[in-house]
């Protein structure tokens, strides 16, 4: 990953909200690239497979297959792009099944536009981020 | 009388003078007695004569006070019809009771009576006599009085036709006797039925041929039989004896006229009772001897005839009872079963009775019970369909209302909170400087605020996460958020299956809620203890705390939170135990099937 930092990420962003597509977007824009924007779990993973993102945005509550369940999909299927979760779950035992599931990175909604570039950028240098809230 | 004194005179003067002393007492009772004679005109073993030895010295002795001398003597003329026997008879009389003076004779029938008025100067000048005859143109004597009773040879043969109403032939027996008058009674009494019935006399016929008629007489015969004492060969008879032989081989009922035949085969008649004509006689001989002049006293006329008919000929000749006519004496009945064991039969059929009325009410408790039993049957199959209704609808309404949570829930969560934090994002995201910044900052402030209120609310309302994170993660989260500085909850599990079927892990965290807001509402516990455990086919789950306990059996159905309890395991084949006592602290299992059940429904979580 060091060898690609110079370059901007490539972010895929899964979110069933087109609205927070649309912020995170605008969030990220400036420092990242989009690869895609999808708004469900089974075509993430099938972005995934075809745009080899570098970070993953991963909105946990979806319609369909969890957050939790795409990244855990992701692992087995061998697709190695860090993932950052997004959230509105402010809860210590999500973020713990979050990191179970293989996240790097968990953002709290609220804290989108302080935190999402942080941590994308620390998932993909590998380092783990997590939103404060309280 | 003077002969032994005479010859005992030499011997002894004292025993002598003893003699004589007791010859006066004698005499002197002698002077008192009442010499009485009777004459029979019967052989001596004759009925009239047996009865009359009976009752004659016996009512005399009774009303005489013992002082009655006896004698009574027999002229057999049946068997000795001829006059020598009459001659000596009287002589034998006459040297007997030379120097007797009687103080009355009783003569019984017409024999004696005939030679009692032909001797009477002789033997008896001034005894009064007292007779009893059968025949009305009896020639009263001097100095006499007596009953009449004539013998009513028709009675009995209208008793014979009620019993046999087919009745054609009469076969009339009597022996070779003297006694003309008896026949001609009898002959002139019948003469009115030879019209309607064919009488034959058998009279003084051999004892053989008169049997052998008497066994092969036609049908609807009767024999009457008077009297045989002889038969046409000059055998002699005891009349009764041969009555026996007649009764014996006749093959048509036997009837007669006087009540010494009965009980010796014959079906009746209209009987003379020689015992009331013996006690007539002897009443009236009291009067003659108290005193009375036997002329004085008129002849009274007695109907001694009394009608009775012996039961047992009427088996034998097969006579229906129901034509006894009223007012006929029945003898020698036997008694019937019911009359010899009426007593216990009556007493049985009671018994019967009772049993049966008891084996009746018995039967018809029976039947009630059965009724009642059937009816229960019917109303636990109701009550238990009711149940199950009633269960149905709480598992449904338990479902509908967290599936409205969980709907509720997810609204508050992911869509307001998602609009607020979209909300939060356009604030944060917002260019501009100084006062409008600060406006902004403080708003998003706010914004998180509300974000948490709703966040907090949906998470009451509904565990939204349990989706997310399990079980396991729920429940440790639950235990973070009730545990209280005095109160420390402690959550232990053990290989709990990863993915467990959405319903039963809401229920098993709803049932832990449940449990531990119990425990800390009401045990005053100082720790309470979760333990989860998966097996291959079960979870167990086992709240444990140290507190006040309770009567599990007083509480059973009493609390709501029991009773939600309860319906959210059973709605997935869950069970649970609560074990308790006051001061013991309170420990719930709870044991829920993991094997692949389709249950009733299941929860969108």
């Amino acid at each position: 990953m060091n060898t690609t930092s110079s370059q901007p990420a490539r972010v895929l962003l899964v979110d069933d909200s087109d609205a927070m597509l649309a912020r995170a977007s605008a969030v990220l824009s400036p420092n990242c690239v989009i690869v895609g924007a999808v708004k469900d779990g089974t075509a993430a993973i099938d972005a995934a497979k075809t745009l080899h993102p570098d970070v993953i945005v991963l909105d946990i509550s979806m319609p369909g297959m969890t957050g939790l369940e795409v990244a855990a999909n992701l692992r087995e299927e061998g697709l190695t792009a860090a993932v950052v979760f997004l959230t509105v779950h402010d809860d210590e035992e999500v973020v713990l099944a979050a990191r179970q599931a293989g996240g790097t990175g968990y953002v709290v909604k609220l804290r989108l536009a302080s935190d999402l570039n942080v941590a994308v950028q620390e998932a993909r240098a590998g380092r783990s981020f997590v939103s404060t809230l309280h | 009388m003077t002969g032994p004194l005479t010859r005992l005179a030499p011997h002894c003067v004292l025993p002598c003078f003893i003699v004589l002393v007791e010859l006066a007492v004698a005499s002197s009772a002698w002077a008192q007695q009442k010499q009485v004679l009777v004459l029979y005109s019967t052989r001596r073993d004759a009925q009239i004569a047996v009865v009359g030895e009976r009752e004659l010295p016996r009512i005399l002795d009774k009303g005489l006070n013992n002082e009655v001398d006896y004698y009574s003597e027999y002229i057999d003329r049946a068997r000795f019809p001829n006059p020598e026997y009459r001659a000596g008879f009287h002589d034998f009389m006459q040297v007997k009771y030379q120097g007797r003076r009687f103080d009355i004779v009783i003569t019984m029938d017409e024999v004696a009576l005939e030679f009692a008025a032909t001797f009477r100067q002789e033997f008896f000048p001034d005894t009064p006599v007292v007779y009893f005859t059968s025949y009305e143109d009896t020639r009263r004597v001097a100095n006499s009085t007596g009953i009449l009773s004539h013998r009513d040879m028709l009675g009995s043969v209208e008793l014979a036709i009620a019993l046999q109403p087919d009745l054609r032939h009469i076969f009339i027996v009597s022996g070779a006797e003297p006694d003309d008058q008896f026949l001609e009674t009898t002959r002139a009494q019948l003469m009115s039925l030879e019209s309607r019935l064919t009488i034959t006399y058998l009279t003084g016929l051999p004892a053989k041929e008169l049997e052998s008629r008497l066994a092969a007489l036609p049908a609807q015969s009767m024999i009457y039989y008077l009297i045989v004492s002889r038969d046409g060969t000059g055998e002699n008879f005891h009349p009764l004896e041969y009555l026996d032989r007649v009764t014996a081989i006749a093959n048509a009922p036997v009837y007669s006229w006087v009540d010494s035949t009965i009980d010796h085969g014959i079906v009746g008649g209209n009987l003379k009772s020689q015992t009331v004509e013996t006690q007539a006689i002897g009443e009236l001989a009291l009067r003659v001897l108290g005193g009375e002049s036997a002329d004085s006293i008129p002849i009274s006329s007695r109907d001694l005839n009394v009608r009775q008919v012996d039961w047992r000929q009427l088996q034998r000749w097969k006579i229906d009872e129901s034509r006894i006519p009223a007012g006929v004496t029945v003898r020698f009945r036997e008694p019937s079963a019911w009359d010899r064991y009426r007593l216990y039969i009556l007493g049985a059929l009671g018994l019967l009775l009772v049993q049966s009325g008891l084996i009746t009410g018995l039967l018809i408790q029976r039947a009630r019970r059965q009724r009642a039993e059937t009816g229960l049957q019917a109303s636990r199959i109701e009550l238990r369909g009711s149940y199950d209704r009633i269960r149905d609808l709480g598992a449904r309404l338990l479902r509908a209302q967290e599936t409205e949570r969980a709907r509720i829930a997810r609204e508050l969560h992911d869509d307001i909170t998602q609009q607020l934090s979209l909300l939060v994002i356009d604030l944060a995201l917002l260019r501009g400087d100084g006062q409008a910044r600060t406006l902004a900052q403080e708003a998003m402030t706010r914004v998180e605020q509300i974000v948490k209120s709703v966040h907090e609310l949906s998470h009451r309302l509904h565990p939204t996460k349990l989706r997310l994170i399990g079980l396991v993660a729920a429940l440790r989260d639950l235990q973070h958020e009730l545990t209280q500085a005095d109160v420390p909850i402690t959550f232990t599990y053990d290989r709990v299956p990863k993915t467990l079927p959405p319903d039963v892990t809401l229920c098993v965290f709803r049932v832990v809620q449940e449990a531990l807001h119990n425990a800390l509402k009401y045990s005053h516990a100082h720790a309470i203890k979760v333990h989860l455990e998966g097996a291959t086919e079960e979870l167990k789950l086992t709240i444990a705390d140290d507190g006040v306990g309770f009567d599990v059996n007083a509480a059973t159905g009493k609390g709501l939170g029991l009773i939600s309890m309860a319906e959210r395991l059973e709605a997935i084949r869950g069970t649970f135990e609560i074990r308790s006592q006051p001061g013991t602290g309170t420990t719930l299992d709870v044991t829920v099937p993991l094997s692949i059940v389709k249950h009733a429904g299941t929860v969108t979580v």
